[in-house]
């Protein structure tokens, strides 16, 4: 009996550790890539401040390799801060806005309250590009890929690089 | 070659021509030919790296994004270029992420070579690898590889190959044709110079001239040759004249020669005078000795003239004394025909003058037989004279040197051998004479230079150029080694002299290994004292007597201060504390010094850098050789902690004086006020069971007795209580006679000693000086317990003595009671402590403590012998220096102690 507990708990604990495994792994990925769009993407609004920000709308486990890049990295000779929102209220000014799959809000109210900023919104829900996300994570064939809505590319806060929408599902 | 040098020019220059246009032409069309090669394979590898690198940038996102089917795409784009036979796109880390192979082409695996850097590789099948690295800002993220096909090279070259053959044909032909027709010009003209040449060469006949016509080279050949004609014919002619000059020289010399062998003659007729003028006598004499010739000298050396000793035998100028010594050396010369000799001797001269004279003899012979001799005679008398002070001047020092109270030893300074010793340095060294003369200094080792070297490093060269430049060097101190291998510390010093002509080193050595030991213990004592001064824990400074001034300092100083000795050394009180404390410091150095005592300070406060302490400090002056101050030292112990722990301890004791008074004090009160109301019940008991005595049953009489026993046994409990509180309270020392005190406390315990029948025993007590009630109720509870534990059926005796010691008395009172077990000899006096129920010996538990509180008064100590079931002795001592003032305090302690 007690060998078989003991059989179930190490099961139980690979099991959680090679799926946080390959969750720590898409995450570092999604990290990576949000920082790579800030090499295709320009901002146009006048950020005058020596920072650039990353805000994190709800918990998520992209925030630790976040801050990991944001030791090494800068954007654009600017220090990178991540900031981590729980509520729409305290989305301050920040170039980015990346969007958990664990808020409580709805992509609308969040648009609504950030859209007019010149903030890129980044989510990760199926469907999002079409509802007005800027850029949304989307895993085909086990591989991140990201759509890019249509509208987004037209629009005056920021300016996308053709390499970047070469590689990117472009959503009406 | 020498088949092209025999061939006619004619020949020769058609062949120059076409060669030379030959080669030109070959040099020309294989430059072209390799310039074209390289142009174009340079801008095909051009081209393929432009191609790279368009595509590295486009792949720049699919890196960064991992997409491979983007790069994919990008790939498949360079089908249109029929040479790119294969292409990657590695990641990083060298892995393939995207690939691409012309049709038909089957793929191929980059590796990245090692110099990353360079852009393409040549392969040898005409192919070429190109390579870039693909770079996001600083960061590299992958490698774009193409493999190309050169071969349409191949074609080109054959081509060019072609081209280059016919136009080489060509101006072959062109070449010969236009050098047929420019030989003949040329050839004729030569072959009619060559002509003459043939003809002057064969008939010898140098007024035969070339024709010359026209202004080229052939023209001015033609020219020369008739000019070197016209030469040659000219030298001919002035050789033939200049043959007859020579010829009259010759017979002009030979005369010359004549004259010159005359004056030779001549010259050696002046050579003769001048041997006559030297100032050594020279002469020459037969073999026998006598002279043949001799110069005027003579006369000058010997007061004759040459005509008085030609002829004579040389040795009649002699010394008669020396004669025989003389013709033995010269006989001896002649025996073993020694060609050249000199000799010194004295001579007589003309006027009876004795003359040292140095004699140079050189033998003439002919063949083995002796014809005669040349002597040189020089005047050495004055030499003589220095030589012989010399030597008186060396016996002066011998003798000096002999009974020098110092050791001297003497050496050849050319040979470093050893010449003598004296007395003094055989007894040092140990070495007999015999031993050490003749031998090399260096090889006896008697200095050990090492030990001065270490010492000195510079001395080993101080050494040197001292006696290079003066010969002489005094007192180097050095370890010398004795015979037996000792070593010792010796002064050494060294003169270089000369002693019978021959260069010596004096060496004097000075035995100093006592002062040397000396030296060496002070400085140990040095070190010794340092050491216990350096790491003793009290804070100890020097200071000068006058200025009084830190010269010395201590760690524990330094840490105590927290200066370090930098800081003070030099400075005085003023620089590191308050005005106030320096005052008061320099004040006391200043009593210490013009009083010359040791100087005790228990308390004094001092700022250091960590606060505030308190130092126990004892000055003493340290005075020179004419007892005047010259230095206050200090010894300084940090009392910090312990005045504080001494504070707190009398602030309690103060504290717990007050508390044990009010203690006293309470009981004293409460004991005493308890008594009245007591009082007021037992009576009132005792006359409600009088009245009712009789009247009332059995049962409510026993009840009666009841309460009348706790009444009495509270009552007891009371009085001492109050005993005891007294004990401790006023008391006064008068002289007691213990005697009368026994026979008083005797008297009153009349029924208990009559009901048991005790014998209670004493002689000779002594007046003592004490409490006299006290002392009075200590012996009765003594007594009284020594009555009450007594045996049944045993008639008790009790034996008091007492015996005087130096500072007290010791009183003893010993039963033949029932005894006490040791275990509780000492809980016997503590309060309220018994050892038996109520019933079966009553009692309150506080006369033995009360006891102990009297004993203390009087400085003394209280303390039980016993075997149990065979009595016991109680011992107390009575102190005999007893004051009003110290007799206060035991009694507090004493109460602390029952707590």
């Amino acid at each position: 009996m007690k060998k078989l507990v003991c059989i179930f708990f190490a099961l139980l604990f690979t099991g959680s550790s090679l799926f946080s495994q390959s969750r720590e792994k898409e995450y570092a990925l999604k990290a990576a890539f949000i920082y790579n769009f800030t090499l295709f993407i320009e901002w146009n609004s006048n950020n005058t401040g020596n920072e650039f920000v990353i805000g994190v709308f709800g918990s998520s486990p992209i925030y630790e390799p976040l801050m990991e890049i944001a030791r090494t990295k800068t954007v654009h000779g600017k220090k990178i801060i991540i900031r981590e929102y729980n509520s729409l209220d305290e989305t301050g000014n920040c170039q980015i806005l990346f969007i958990s799959q664990k808020n409580s809000y709805s992509l609308s109210e969040i648009l609504e309250k950030v859209n007019a900023k010149g903030t890129l919104i980044i989510s990760e829900q199926d469907g999002y590009a079409a509802l007005g996300a800027d850029i949304n994570f989307v895993i085909i064939n086990n591989k991140i890929k990201f759509e890019i809505y249509s509208k987004s590319i037209n629009k005056s806060d920021f300016t996308m690089s053709s390499q970047l929408l070469k590689l990117a599902l472009i959503v009406n | 070659m020498w088949g092209f040098k025999n061939i006619s020019i004619r020949k020769k220059l058609i062949i120059i021509q076409t060669t030379t246009a030959f080669v030109a032409v070959l040099l020309c069309c294989s430059f072209f030919l390799w310039n074209e090669m390289t142009v174009f394979k340079n801008s095909s590898i051009d081209n393929k790296y432009s191609l790279a690198k368009i595509i590295g940038v486009n792949s720049v996102s699919p890196l960064l994004f991992m997409d491979k089917d983007a790069a994919n795409k990008i790939l498949v784009n360079l089908n249109e270029n029929v040479t790119i036979l294969n292409a990657a796109i590695l990641d990083k880390t060298g892995k393939e992420f995207a690939g691409y192979s012309k049709k038909g082409e089957e793929h191929y695996s980059f590796s990245i070579r090692k110099d990353g850097d360079i852009q393409t590789y040549e392969l040898f099948d005409n192919k070429i690898e190109v390579s870039y690295r693909i770079f996001q800002g600083k960061e590299f993220l992958g490698t774009v590889l193409l493999r190309a096909d050169l071969s349409d090279l191949d074609t080109i070259i054959l081509r060019n190959l072609k081209i280059a053959g016919l136009i080489l044909f060509i101006s072959l032909l062109i070449a010969f044709a236009i050098s047929v027709f420019l030989q003949q010009i040329i050839a004729n003209r030569l072959l009619l110079l060559v002509s003459a040449t043939k003809e002057i060469g064969e008939s010898g006949n140098y007024s035969l001239r070339a024709p010359s016509d026209g202004g080229d080279e052939i023209g001015i050949l033609s020219e020369g040759f008739n000019d070197m004609l016209a030469k040659i014919e000219n030298t001919q002619n002035s050789l033939k004249e200049f043959n007859k000059q020579l010829e009259e020289k010759v017979e002009e010399r030979t005369a010359d020669l004549k004259k010159a062998q005359a004056t030779l003659e001549l010259n050696k007729e002046k050579y003769r005078k001048v041997v006559d003028e030297v100032g050594e006598l020279i002469y020459s004499s037969d073999y026998k000795g006598n002279f043949t010739y001799i110069n005027p000298i003579c006369q000058k050396l010997t007061g004759y003239m040459q005509n008085e000793l030609i002829g004579k035998h040389f040795t009649e100028l002699i010394d008669p004394e020396w004669k025989l010594k003389v013709a033995k050396f010269y006989k001896n010369q002649f025996d073993n025909r020694s060609p050249e000799t000199t000799y010194s001797f004295p001579i007589i001269t003309k006027s009876g003058e004795r003359k040292w004279v140095e004699q140079n003899i050189i033998q003439n012979t002919v063949g083995d037989k002796i014809t005669g001799y040349q002597g040189i005679v020089r005047d050495i008398t004055l030499r003589k004279r220095m030589e012989d002070e010399l030597t008186q001047s060396n016996e002066r020092f011998s003798k000096i040197f002999k009974s020098n109270p110092i050791a001297m030893i003497q050496t050849d300074v050319a040979t470093d051998k050893v010449v003598d010793i004296n007395k003094q340095f055989i007894e040092l060294f140990g070495y007999k004479k015999e031993e050490i003369v003749g031998k090399k200094t260096l090889d006896l080792n008697m200095l050990d230079m090492q030990s001065a070297i270490v010492a000195d490093s510079e001395l080993a060269f101080r050494i040197k150029t001292q006696m290079e430049q003066k010969g002489y060097i005094n007192d180097i101190e050095l370890r010398a080694r004795k015979k037996n291998g000792e070593l010792f510390w010796a002064l050494v010093s060294l003169q270089i002299t000369m002693i019978n002509d021959v260069k010596t080193r004096i060496t004097s050595v000075f035995d100093i290994s006592g002062r040397k030991k000396a030296e060496q213990d002070l400085k140990f004592v040095n070190n010794f004292l340092d050491s216990v001064l350096e790491n003793i824990p009290n804070m100890i400074f020097v200071k000068d007597a006058k200025e009084l001034r830190f010269v010395r300092f201590n760690k524990a100083g330094e840490k105590l201060l927290g200066y370090s000795q930098k800081d003070l050394i030099g400075k005085n009180d003023y620089d590191f504390f308050p005005k106030e404390q320096a005052d008061f410091f320099t004040g006391k150095d200043h009593e210490v010094i013009n009083k010359g005592e040791i100087f005790e300070i228990p308390e004094e406060p001092i700022d250091t850098k960590t606060g505030k302490r308190w130092l126990h400090t004892r000055k003493i002056v340290i005075k020179d050789e004419h007892n005047n101050p010259l230095y206050l030292l200090g010894i300084s112990e940090d009392i910090t902690e312990s005045k504080k722990a001494h504070d707190i301890i009398l602030q309690k004791s103060v504290e717990l004086e007050n508390t044990n008074k009010e203690l006293e004090q309470f009981v004293f009160v409460a004991s005493h006020d308890l008594q009245e109301p007591l009082r007021t019940i037992s009576n009132f008991i005792g006359l409600l069971g009088k009245k009712q005595l009789g009247k009332t049953d059995k049962e409510i009489e026993l009840y009666f007795q009841f309460i009348m026993l706790a009444g009495q046994r509270m009552q007891n409990l009371i009085r001492d209580l109050l005993d005891l509180s007294r004990a401790g309270r006023s008391f006064l020392f008068v002289p007691v006679n213990c005697e009368e005190l026994l026979n008083e406390v005797i008297a009153e315990m009349g029924a208990s000693i009559e009901e048991s029948k005790a014998k209670i025993m004493f002689t000779n007590l002594p007046v003592i000086k004490g409490d006299r009630i006290k002392l009075k109720q200590l012996f009765q509870n003594l007594i009284s317990n020594a009555i009450k534990f007594r045996k049944k059926d045993v008639v008790p005796e009790i034996h008091i003595t007492a015996e005087e010691k130096n500072n007290e008395y010791l009183f003893a009172i010993q039963d033949n009671g029932i005894g006490i077990e040791e275990q509780y000899f000492k809980k016997l006096f503590i309060i309220f402590q018994r050892l038996h129920s109520a019933t079966e010996y009553p009692g309150t538990g506080i006369g033995l403590a009360t006891c102990k509180k009297i004993v203390t008064l009087h400085n003394g100590e209280i303390w039980v012998e016993s075997k149990y079931g065979e009595g016991s002795t109680f011992y107390f001592t009575i102190s005999k220096k007893l004051t009003q003032n110290v007799a206060v305090e035991p009694t507090t302690t004493s109460l602390v102690e029952k707590q």
